[in-house]
């Protein structure tokens, strides 16, 4: 079921307002991510879509439904939180089977779908163990099997994988997606990792302050963020940003007059600053900045540059660009992944136009 | 001798001194209750009876109408821990995780009767109860004990352990507020809540003074009470009230061995994270 959400606002206790006026479609069985940094808005914004919360302006549309009003048992969805809220004094299987009973469907048949469940999830073989004895990606299994059991209108995943030890939630959130594409159930998933969020969506929603930033597929986001926050917010290590000013002689040529008399922030991502010779399309530019630092962590070269007077962090480097002792690099940038953003910090320029 | 050998030692000796604390008036209350009249006068005491009574116990039974006091006190004590521990659980989950209108106030009203000495009850509550016409009757035993707000209050701080989440979960899964109470955070509280209850029939158990002001009658006394039998004007009979001690003790080891091996038993598995 799609959700639609009509000029919510949410405002504690009449004071400050945490979410202002959101309009957007999240679309039926897809896996959304609702991105942003602590206190943006999105787990907010996840409880209002199960109905914990109620808004105090706007309405909510479940399909054609307006579940404004209605509660969380009512909307039929489907809950897994960042510490999983199993319940402890009840075995793996009672705690799959638990929103069934609550809705007294009999023990025959909830047994079966709740075994049926497990085997969905991998958790088939702990079915008589108690959650304290089980790891916690396992704990994380059991319950999505549970928020799953009840064939939920959507499926909400409250930072469901910060509790997991970095390999476990790569893994964790290949299992969520394998999970969500057998099923076909609306997923919407609440994140603060960006890494995560690009790896596991169908779509994003940015949030910051309380406010749509932008919505759309992965790819969309990162190559063509609407403003400088989802810029800045997207992509691993954080884009490089220098006022325009320092290079404005060198993108003039290149770029429309109504763009240069704006610009006001140059914003490019790590691995468009390239070698010269890089076979790739690249802007018409060539640029030069001193070395700072040169470090290899695997297969990654992290390269400082100063670029009078601001430090640019390159990836785009491979080792054997790098002469010894070099002092001075040259580059160039890719098509892709360079922004100008204009002093309201929205983009006005994305090289790919070039 | 090595460090640890020495600290091994030193902990066994003060385990021992505490072990001898603990025991020696009960074993001096059996010694006692197996001596004649005269030998509990004895300077110095005799430690081992010199002619073991036996027939003490039967004395002592016989007395007073003591199985009339141990159905008087077995009754009180079950029916006041089952009706105190249901308003504790209550009470316990309302200021725990419902919303209400003065919650805080009424809060703070229940903290402060904490501070109010026992002692300080004792009056007004017989006032009331005479009133009430309930002097010299089991409700006169069982009511003022129905609500404890320190139990209330210990039971929520362990309540309020209990993460929102597993609150909301239980919510989208489809329980009412009663359901999840009784079904989950009960089950998951078991522990303290045999603490407290622990505490309660001990305390019913064992009280005293409001027994012995609140009733007037064999029919309504209850054991404490009538140890007070063998104190007369003459004096004391030492042996026949240690006797009946010892009898009255019993069933309290014999709860507190059995409730002790619950409490380990129930010490809540973890399911939760963060």
């Amino acid at each position: 079921m799609d959700v639609k959400f009509e000029n919510v606002s949410l405002a504690y206790e009449h004071k400050n307002e945490v979410l202002h006026d959101l309009r957007f479609v999240i679309p039926k069985g897809k896996l959304t991510c609702l991105l942003g940094p602590s206190g943006c808005g999105k787990s907010t914004t996840l409880n209002l879509i199960s109905g914990l919360l109620q808004p105090t302006a706007g309405k909510i549309f479940f399909g054609e439904q307006d579940v404004t009003k209605k509660d969380a048992l009512a909307r039929k969805v489907g809950m897994v939180f960042q510490n999983y809220a199993l319940y402890p004094h009840m075995t793996v299987l009672e705690n799959i089977c638990f929103p069934l009973k609550m809705k007294k469907i009999d023990k025959k048949k909830r047994n079966e779908r709740g075994e049926n469940l497990a085997r969905l999830v991998h958790v088939e073989n702990e079915l008589t163990k108690y959650p304290g004895e089980l790891s916690g990606g396992q704990q994380q299994r059991v319950a999505i099997a549970r928020a799953l059991a009840k064939e939920p209108s959507i499926l909400l995943l409250d930072e469901p994988l910060s509790n997991l030890d970095a390999r476990l939630r790569v893994e964790m959130r290949e299992e969520i997606r394998r999970i969500q594409k057998q099923t076909g159930v609306t997923t919407v998933f609440v994140t603060h990792d960006q890494d995560e969020a690009m790896h596991i969506s169908d779509y994003i929603m940015v949030l910051d302050n309380g406010q749509i930033q932008q919505f759309a597929d992965p790819n969309t986001i990162y190559d063509y963020p609407d403003n400088l926050f989802v810029a800045s917010f997207i992509g691993n290590p954080v884009i490089n940003k220098i006022p325009f000013s320092i290079l404005r002689q060198d993108f003039s040529p290149i770029i429309p007059m109504t763009i240069n008399e704006k610009a006001e922030t140059l914003l490019i991502r790590a691995e468009s600053i390239v070698p010269i010779r890089d076979h790739q399309e690249h802007l018409g530019v060539k640029l030069q900045g001193k070395v700072v630092s040169v470090q290899r962590y695997g297969h990654e070269m992290f390269v400082r540059l100063d670029v009078q007077g601001q430090e640019l962090m390159v990836t785009g480097f491979k080792e054997r660009d790098l002469l010894e002792k070099q002092q001075i690099l040259e580059f160039t940038l890719r098509t892709n992944g360079v922004f100008i953003a204009n002093s309201d910090k929205e983009v006005i320029w994305n090289a790919t136009s070039v | 001798m090595t460090k640890k050998s020495i600290s091994k030692i030193l902990l066994y000796f003060i385990l021992t001194l505490g072990g001898i604390i603990m025991i020696v008036p009960f074993l001096w209350m059996i010694v006692t209750a197996l001596k004649t009249g005269s030998e509990t006068a004895k300077i110095p005491p005799t430690l081992i009876p010199q002619n073991p009574q036996w027939g003490n116990f039967i004395k002592a039974w016989n007395a007073a109408p003591f199985l009339r006091y141990f159905l008087n006190s077995t009754f009180v004590m079950i029916v006041t821990t089952i009706g105190q521990i249901i308003t504790t659980i209550l009470g316990a989950f309302a200021f725990a995780r419902l919303e209400f209108y003065g919650k805080k106030t009424i809060f703070i009203l229940c903290m402060a009767t904490m501070m109010v000495p026992s002692e300080m009850l004792i009056i007004p509550n017989f006032v009331t109860l005479s009133k009430l016409g309930m002097i010299n009757t089991y409700a006169a035993l069982i009511v003022p004990w129905l609500a404890s707000f320190f139990a209330v209050f210990t039971l929520r701080q362990t309540f309020m352990t209990i993460p929102d989440e597993l609150y909301y979960a239980a919510k989208i899964d489809g329980t009412s507020d009663w359901y999840f109470l009784w079904r989950i955070i009960v089950p998951l509280s078991k522990s303290t809540i045999v603490a407290l209850a622990t505490l309660e029939m001990i305390g019913s158990w064992n009280s005293f003074m409001w027994p012995m002001i609140a009733t007037n009658s064999d029919k309504m006394r209850t054991l404490p009470v009538g140890l007070s039998a063998f104190t007369t004007d003459a004096g004391t009979q030492y042996q026949l009230l240690m006797a009946a001690s010892t009898i009255i003790v019993i069933p309290m080891i014999v709860i507190y061995v059995f409730l002790q091996k619950y409490i380990i038993a129930g010490v809540t598995r973890s399911g939760l994270k963060g």
